[in-house]
């Protein structure tokens, strides 16, 4: 059994688990974190990327509207690399409500968010795809952010400050001792070694999957698992990310990221925190919402439609209130279970939206440090997440196709460079493993190296493989033959080649149709005929 | 007028073509794009035929044991290249290198003649992309234990710039070098080197070659007539078996095969006008009395006796998705939509792969309440109805067996 020991443990490596593990670690606190599956895999990776500049909340939520601009120029200074700065506009139709449009101004007023009035003219030239009849545009300071991005800096510079994170480690149960937390035992899922771990406080960051963790050790937590189902178009619609001037609800955020576009959300209380399949009917209401805002949507090609599950916090709200969670504030809450009377050492930290991780993590860390008596404070909102910009000689990032090489860039940083003289030295690695997103051979042997890379859907967090049109139909086939040279078997390659379109299939089954059933007759005869990889149900 | 007009160049609209020209009858084809099998690996399958004919509704159950026979056998006669008996599975090598059965294949690509090797040469070419030799080294040696495998680079100069360029080679490009004759010299030296050193072992050699038939079963020309296929010309040069795999699209033996079929189409005197899209038809009394072809910017009307509906499913685009339904293009014929759409195993039972016309014997398109509804159009191929050519393996037998019957009925 393999033992761990440090002064913190955080349970969940999404942006929260990691944002905390990277404020202990600065602090000079021992911590390690353990997520049972990759980091960024749960409802981290499953939004529409937007960092919000308040804007959306001015109105039914002014704390979070304040903490959402604070946080989001707190992060354009320290991560610039995981952030595009496309701006957005708030853009209000004839039907839409005008007092709420004066309690908008007002409230942005209020929270000290900057808008600017764009004439409407002017804003159906820039952005044409825009409906014409919108009345009023108002431009805030909305950003796109890459989320697996984000979260893997925050892991590599905490590991740079002593932190550590155990990703595929299944956490089981919480040691108890009297009524005190005293570390975790749990199981390496890939090894299916069992580990130990002690420590004398536990940050529990699992997100929707909160409860789960401490109703065993006598611990209450109500989270309110609440779904959203977003679209991805397979262009860029707009230059920059578009809200709808109303009342936020369901079907009005636009956010484009690099050739995409992503059309979120829906919002639905589910039981079950991995209940992320999006349906049918969610799909068509968002297309229905979206044709508001650019008319004739359904021409555009939907590549996949996704779901991820919210944990926001019923707290003392009783049964949660309203059914569609949209009433329930996306605030975040710090549950001090020691406070509550049930476990001591132990914290939850739910609610709570991507743009504000950061400052989650904060308090997150203060309260451990008042525990430890540490008396550091978090550096997080000063000191940058990222190293230093990449700057490659020219004659290097000529190797690739500029827009090749800029994405290799975007993507991986500080490991391009590697990555680059490793196709100086063999110009055949600049073959495109994935035409889609522009990934290498070179990029994806470089990126399986990683000791961090286990699984086909590890290599496509970290390189955007199978995400693009084609969804895994061409690139996931040349990704196995790579998996297969670092040493796994070929009898469980395949079966994680069925997982993996499993997977993909999730999210294009609710808008097969157009050039999507085209793309699924292919890989399906690909897959079952060229590959023959259905032969074991044939027998 | 047109004794048949067919809509689509696949494999069932160029057989139904093919049949019926053969009989004298005036045919034209009329193609939109490059045929599907472009995408296919060039072997065939027909699939467990007696299980399909007895799953309701399957297009098997429209056409005979004996009719379905009867088309395989007349591809064979066809195209004297490809191999396969009647109810038994022909071995082929997937891209990974595993063994699979297809009902008809190229003789170049029948891998039971590995079975024998003691030695098994995998010949790497340089730089082709989706080809993995260290894998197949790694499979064919599991399947083949009792022989030693092992891999053979080759670096034909012709792809020198490209290699240094960092240009991918795509298996058509190796097929077509080989084809020239530079590459069939260059081949001719690469065996023979592999000739004379094998003989210093005393084990039995066969060599396995990804992407070598450019053009194997190409009879139009005088020239391909004397000197035969390519795979059967290195055969006949070399002591030891060459087999070839099946490979990811696009594949130089499904070309080859589409490319076969319109030369034998033409030399039967058929037309094919092609890169031109039928975009509707006149309908009278429940027949059809001319269709509409988009050709340059100006509608042609064009009339026949018979009109063919070839012109695939989903993937070809003569059935069209979009969030709200399903439609056939030309004919605006009724379809089965199914009405669970999809299932959660990607690989598994899917029913949106059945969406299709449903026909009848004569392969007569049907309303839902089964009356014929249209008299003098007949449906074929990846249209028809109730089936998966992926799951059940039946795409070759379905378009082979439709296309034969309906040229039958021209």
């Amino acid at each position: 059994m393999k033992e761990y020991n440090a002064q913190v443990i955080v349970v969940g490596g999404g942006v929260t688990g990691t944002g905390i593990l990277r404020d202990l670690s600065m602090r000079g606190i021992s911590a390690c974190l353990f997520e049972r599956g990759d980091l960024a895999q749960g409802t981290s990776s499953r939004f529409h990327g937007l960092l919000h500049s308040g804007a959306r909340y001015v109105v039914n939520d002014p704390e979070s509207a304040v903490e959402c601009s604070r946080e989001n120029t707190i992060l354009q200074q320290i991560a610039p690399e995981c952030i595009v700065n496309t701006g957005g506009w708030f853009v209000q139709k004839e039907e839409d409500d005008p007092i709420f449009l004066e309690k908008w101004l007002s409230g942005c007023a209020q929270a000290n968010i900057a808008v600017r009035e764009i004439p409407a003219g002017e804003a159906k030239r820039r952005e044409p795809l825009l409906s014409k009849q919108v009345l009023r545009v108002f431009e805030v300071s909305d950003a796109v952010v890459d989320g697996f991005k984000l979260i893997w800096a925050n892991a590599k510079s905490a590991y740079q400050y002593g932190g550590r994170y155990y990703t595929y480690h299944n956490v089981n149960r919480l040691l108890i001792e009297g009524k005190r937390v005293v570390g975790v035992v749990g199981e390496n899922v890939i090894t299916g070694e069992k580990f130990v771990a002690h420590a004398e406080i536990l940050v529990n960051a699992t997100g929707a999957w909160a409860g789960e963790l401490l109703k065993p050790a006598g611990a209450s937590l109500q989270v309110i698992c609440n779904k959203g189902a977003l679209l991805a178009f397979n262009q860029r619609i707009f230059r920059r990310v578009i809200n709808r001037l109303r009342q936020p609800g369901d079907g009005d955020i636009f956010v484009p990221h690099e050739t995409i576009t992503i059309l979120g959300t829906t919002s639905n209380t589910v039981i079950d925190p991995a209940d992320n399949s999006p349906s049918v009917a969610e799909v068509n209401r968002l297309l229905a919402l979206g044709d508001e805002v650019v008319p004739n949507l359904a021409r555009f090609r939907v590549i996949r439609a996704f779901a991820g599950v919210r944990p926001l916090y019923g707290g003392d709200q009783g049964n949660g209130g309203p059914e569609d969670g949209r009433g329930v504030s996306r605030n975040f809450a710090l549950i001090d279970h020691e406070a509550l009377g049930e476990v001591n050492g132990l914290l939850s930290v739910v609610g709570g939206k991507f743009t504000t991780y950061r400052l989650m993590a904060e308090r997150a860390g203060d309260w451990v440090s008042r525990k430890l008596g540490n008396s550091v404070p978090s550096r997080t909102a000063i000191e940058s997440l990222s190293t230093a910009t990449v700057t490659l000689p020219e004659s290097t990032v000529k190797l690739l196709p500029h827009p090749a090489a800029e994405k290799l860039i975007y993507r991986q940083g500080e490991q391009a460079g590697t990555i680059l003289a490793e196709i100086k030295r063999d110009p055949q690695q600049a073959q495109l493993l994935c035409e889609c997103e522009m990934v290498t051979m070179a990029e994806v042997k470089a990126v399986i190296a990683d000791p961090d890379s286990h699984h086909l859907a590890d290599v496509r967090r970290k390189t955007r493989l199978g995400m693009g049109t084609c969804q895994g139909a061409f690139c996931t086939y040349r990704a196995i033959p790579l998996l297969w040279e670092k040493g796994r078997s070929y009898k469980s390659l395949r079966g994680e080649l069925k997982e993996f379109l499993d997977q993909r299939w999730k999210g294009i089954r609710p808008v097969l149709y157009g050039s999507q059933i085209r793309e699924t007759e292919l890989a399906r005869a690909v897959y079952n005929c060229v590959l023959n990889l259905n032969a074991e149900e044939e027998e | 007028m047109w004794d048949a007009v067919i809509i689509g160049g696949g494999l069932s609209g160029l057989v139904t073509g093919i049949s019926a020209a053969e009989r004298g009858k005036r045919v034209l084809i009329i193609t939109k794009g490059a045929s599907s099998l472009n995408y296919a690996t060039g072997a065939l399958d027909f699939g467990d035929v007696q299980r399909l004919a007895n799953t309701p509704k399957h297009p098997y159950t429209l056409l005979s044991n004996a009719l379905i026979q009867k088309s395989f056998t007349y591809f064979k006669r066809l195209f004297p290249e490809y191999t396969g008996k009647w109810g038994q599975a022909t071995d082929v090598l997937t891209p990974f290198g595993e063994f699979r059965s297809a009902s008809l294949a190229p003789r170049g690509f029948e891998a039971s003649r590995l079975k024998s090797a003691g030695r098994v040469l995998v010949i790497a070419p340089a730089g082709l992309k989706d080809f993995f030799p260290s894998l197949i080294i790694a499979n064919l040696q599991r399947s083949l234990p009792m022989a030693v495998v092992t891999g053979l680079p080759v670096k034909p100069e012709r792809f020198a710039p490209w290699l240094t360029a960092g240009k991918s080679i795509q298996g058509v490009d190796y097929a077509n070098f080989w084809d020239t004759a530079m590459g069939r010299q260059s081949l001719g030296q690469f065996f023979g080197r592999i000739e004379k050193e094998m003989k210093k072992e005393a084990l039995s050699l066969a060599v396995v070659f990804p992407s070598l038939s450019a053009r194997f079963c190409d009879t139009s020309t005088a020239a391909m007539q004397s000197s035969g296929s390519l795979p059967d010309c290195i055969q006949a040069e070399v002591s030891f078996p060459v087999v070839e795999m099946t490979a990811f699209p696009p594949t130089a033996a499904g070309r080859a095969l589409a490319t076969a079929l319109v030369h034998k189409f033409k030399d039967l005197g058929g037309e094919l006008l092609q890169g031109v899209e039928v975009t509707g038809a006149d309908m009278q009394s429940g027949e059809c009395r001319r269709i509409l072809v988009q050709s340059k910017g100006k509608t042609i009307r064009i009339s026949a006796r018979h009109y063919v509906l070839a012109s695939g499913g989903t993937f070809s685009g003569g059935i069209e998705v979009d969030n709200r339904g399903a439609a056939e293009k030309v004919f605006g014929l009724p379809l089965y939509v199914p009405d669970d759409w999809t299932r959660t195993e990607f690989l598994g039972e899917q029913p949106y792969a059945k969406v299709g016309v449903e026909v009848d014997k004569n392969l007569r398109p049907l309303r839902p309440n089964g009356q014929v509804a249209v008299n003098n159009v007949m449906v074929t191929g990846r249209m028809l109805a109730h089936w998966d050519p992926w799951l059940e393996k039946c795409g070759g037998g379905v378009s082979l067996a439709s296309g034969y019957l309906a040229g039958g009925l021209i």
